[in-house]
């Protein structure tokens, strides 16, 4: 029963919301709505379980003194500053406790780590994008393109630059990119069919 | 530690369930460790933590296990009790009619396979050649001492060399093949040997190489910021055209729902685009509808708010941020069955009844999955116009959409911003960005270049 109770009620969900997707019935249309509100609520909610699993998590190796226990310290800190200031607060997520820590904290620090890449690209595009044979050649006359293309002083540099990077990126980059869609939703659509039959069990594991 | 049965991860002790994949897990059990009271997993024969030897005194004391005291009371029954054959179940006595098919009566078929003893039959002419090939296998020694004494054939007691013991802990007699275990001890207590010397003397090298590099960029990146300008003669891509179009397209009064689908990290690039978007939709005296399917988008759709309507006193405020809508592709999918519910509590919910009477849906993805949801849960079945601004990562994964017509325009990066702010005619912050981020692309392609040429001297220079 524990197995099966939780199979058969994915299953129904799913087909319902399935069949509400291509069909035009008011009942239908009404009870996957509501299923589709059910899920919002519920993913709502399972924030809420994963904000107690970090803070567990982090608190138990705060206790057990494990490695980096000092940085769990710190996040704990921010993660009960930002929960009081939403929390005491009718603004909620624009108290302006919130949105000094978002700010002055969250946006620098992550646009920081972000813009770090550039400097990562560089490194790696002096060792890694070497003309080793012919399809590496391909690769890297067409970064080249992109790169100095995308530039706005490509066209100084030779004015069918920025053409020819308006054609490597819409037609051989989204011929491969077109590809990839395809392959994905074919493994998105053996996927769901699994878990509608219950093949795959997901939800139980 | 607890083992889990089923995956195999460490749990701590006390767990009832897989920390990992959730299977509950069995009381626990193991050795304990008569020195430091750790209790061990099944299998290991020293202490995890202060590696004590855990065998048993009496096998540590000569490898002589204790006999047995006496006999289980089980046992005594069975053999007393005489053995009897079990029933014969009625109507199994009949002779099947295969069997009488045969041509021999069932029980003369049973004594002759009884009479049957291996060695009374002719031997076979090929076993026979092989008489004298064979060599004789020797007789084991019997056991003179333990459990099995008299018996011939057991195996050996032999050194345990995967898991090596102090020689201190383990007690005597000296096992054979400890001196091989010392030494392999030995072996592997040595350190590591020395990575190779050229690799060593080119890592400083590597070091300062990237330094360089880094330093480099920097430059090019702080001068294109001193000289920056808002006068670059941008060349104009079509999918930005086609973006600016759709929005100028919008009558006044028309409802644009902006999706803000990115974080702090590709704010620098989708931001200035939300600024000319936002900028462009107030000039049209469209309504606005903000939500955002991450968490951090609701306050970045805030600042951009904040910021584009202190600059346009004559619009009215015509606009609202629902949030942050939870779900992923379902969140997508719950604006679009009950957007009108949700708009309802507010002025603008009088305008705006469901997805129907939206003209316009925009989205602003950091990633290739945000756009897809949008594109995949409410462009497709509900056939809604979409534009999308996406950073320029996204662009190859956005591409096909756009030129499928799904999405009627595309904003590629810090580019398509600087762009669309000239086409707006109102520069900002994107196109005074261009020349740090030209500077940029051009010593990276330096980069490249120096790399290929290095590469090649160095393949002429192993030819030569």
């Amino acid at each position: 029963m524990k197995r099966v109770l939780p199979a058969a009620i994915a299953m129904a969900a799913g087909f319902l919301v399935l069949v509400d997707f291509f069909f035009d019935n008011f009942y239908l249309n009404a009870l996957g709505v509501t299923l589709i509100n059910w899920v919002v609520i519920i993913a709502a909610f399972a924030l809420i379980l994963g904000f107690l699993n970090v803070l567990s998590f982090h608190l138990r190796k705060i206790i057990q003194r494990q490695e980096g226990w000092l940085y769990s310290i710190a996040l704990l800190m921010v993660a009960g500053t930002v929960l009081f200031g939403g929390l005491t607060s009718v603004q909620g997520y624009r108290a302006p406790l919130v949105r000094t820590v978002f700010d002055y904290v969250q946006t620098p620090l992550q646009a920081s780590i972000f813009s770090l890449l550039a400097f990562y690209i560089a490194s790696a595009g002096y060792r890694a994008l070497r003309v080793r044979n012919f399809e590496s050649f391909l690769l890297v006359v067409a970064c080249l393109v992109v790169l100095v293309g995308q530039a706005p002083l490509a066209r100084y540099v030779w004015e069918q630059l920025p053409a020819l990077k308006d054609w490597v990126l819409g037609v051989p980059s989204t011929a491969g990119a077109r590809g990839i869609l395809i392959g994905v939703a074919l493994g998105s659509l053996a996927t769901g069919v699994r878990v509608l039959v219950g093949f795959d069990r997901p939800y139980s594991e | 530690m607890l083992y889990c049965p089923h995956c195999g991860t460490s749990n701590r002790e006390g767990s009832r369930f897989c920390n990992n994949c959730g299977e509950p897990l069995p009381p626990s059990s193991g050795q304990k460790c008569s020195r430091c009271g750790h209790l061990n997993p099944p299998g290991v024969f020293s202490c995890v933590r202060c590696k004590a030897s855990l065998l048993a005194p009496s096998i540590d004391e000569g490898l002589r296990p204790e006999e047995p005291s006496e006999e289980p009371e089980w046992l005594q029954g069975l053999e007393e009790a005489p053995w009897e054959p079990e029933e014969v179940l009625e109507g199994v006595e009949e002779e099947p009619e295969w069997l009488r098919e045969l041509g021999a009566p069932a029980d003369e078929v049973r004594v002759v396979a009884e009479e049957e003893v291996p060695g009374e039959e002719e031997t076979a002419p090929w076993l026979e050649a092989l008489e004298g090939l064979v060599e004789e296998i020797p007789l084991e020694p019997r056991e003179k001492e333990g459990l099995l004494v008299e018996i011939t054939g057991a195996l050996r007691v032999e050194p345990i060399f995967a898991i090596p013991h102090r020689l201190g802990e383990v007690a005597s007699p000296p096992l054979a093949g400890a001196d091989q275990a010392a030494r392999f001890e030995g072996v592997v207590g040595q350190p590591l040997a020395p990575v190779a010397t050229e690799e060593r003397a080119r890592a400083p090298m590597t070091k300062v190489i990237s330094w360089l590099f880094y330093l480099i960029l920097a430059a090019a990146v702080v001068v294109g910021i001193l000289l920056a300008g808002e006068n670059i003669n941008l060349p104009l891509t079509q999918a930005t055209a086609d973006f600016y179009e759709t929005i100028e397209s919008l009558q006044e009064g028309s409802v644009a729902l902006l999706s803000h689908d990115y974080d702090p990290g590709t704010a620098a690039e989708i931001t200035p685009q939300v600024s000319a978007i936002l900028d462009h939709l107030m000039r049209r005296g469209a309504k606005i509808v903000n939500l955002s399917l991450t968490p951090e988008g609701q306050a970045l759709a805030d600042r951009a708010l904040e910021s584009v309507v202190s600059d346009h006193d004559g619009y009215i405020q015509d606009y609202i941020n629902l949030g942050y809508v939870a779900g992923n592709e379902v969140g997508a999918r719950f604006i679009a069955e009950g957007l009108g519910p949700r708009l309802s509590p507010y002025p603008l919910g009088a305008a705006v009844r469901g997805l129907e009477d939206v003209d316009l849906i925009i989205v602003l993805a950091g990633s290739q999955e945000l756009l897809r949801r949008w594109v995949e849960q409410v462009q497709a079945p509900y056939k809604v116009a979409m534009v999308a601004g996406v950073s320029a990562q996204v662009d190859p994964a956005a591409r096909p959409y756009y030129r499928s017509g799904q999405l009627e325009g595309l904003l590629s990066g810090l580019v398509g911003a600087a762009e669309y702010e000239r086409l707006n005619q109102h520069p900002g912050v994107a196109l005074s960005r261009m020349l740090p981020q030209a500077a940029a692309h051009l010593v990276i392609a330096l980069f490249i270049l120096l790399g290929n040429f290095a590469y090649l001297v160095e393949r002429l220079g192993g030819r030569g």
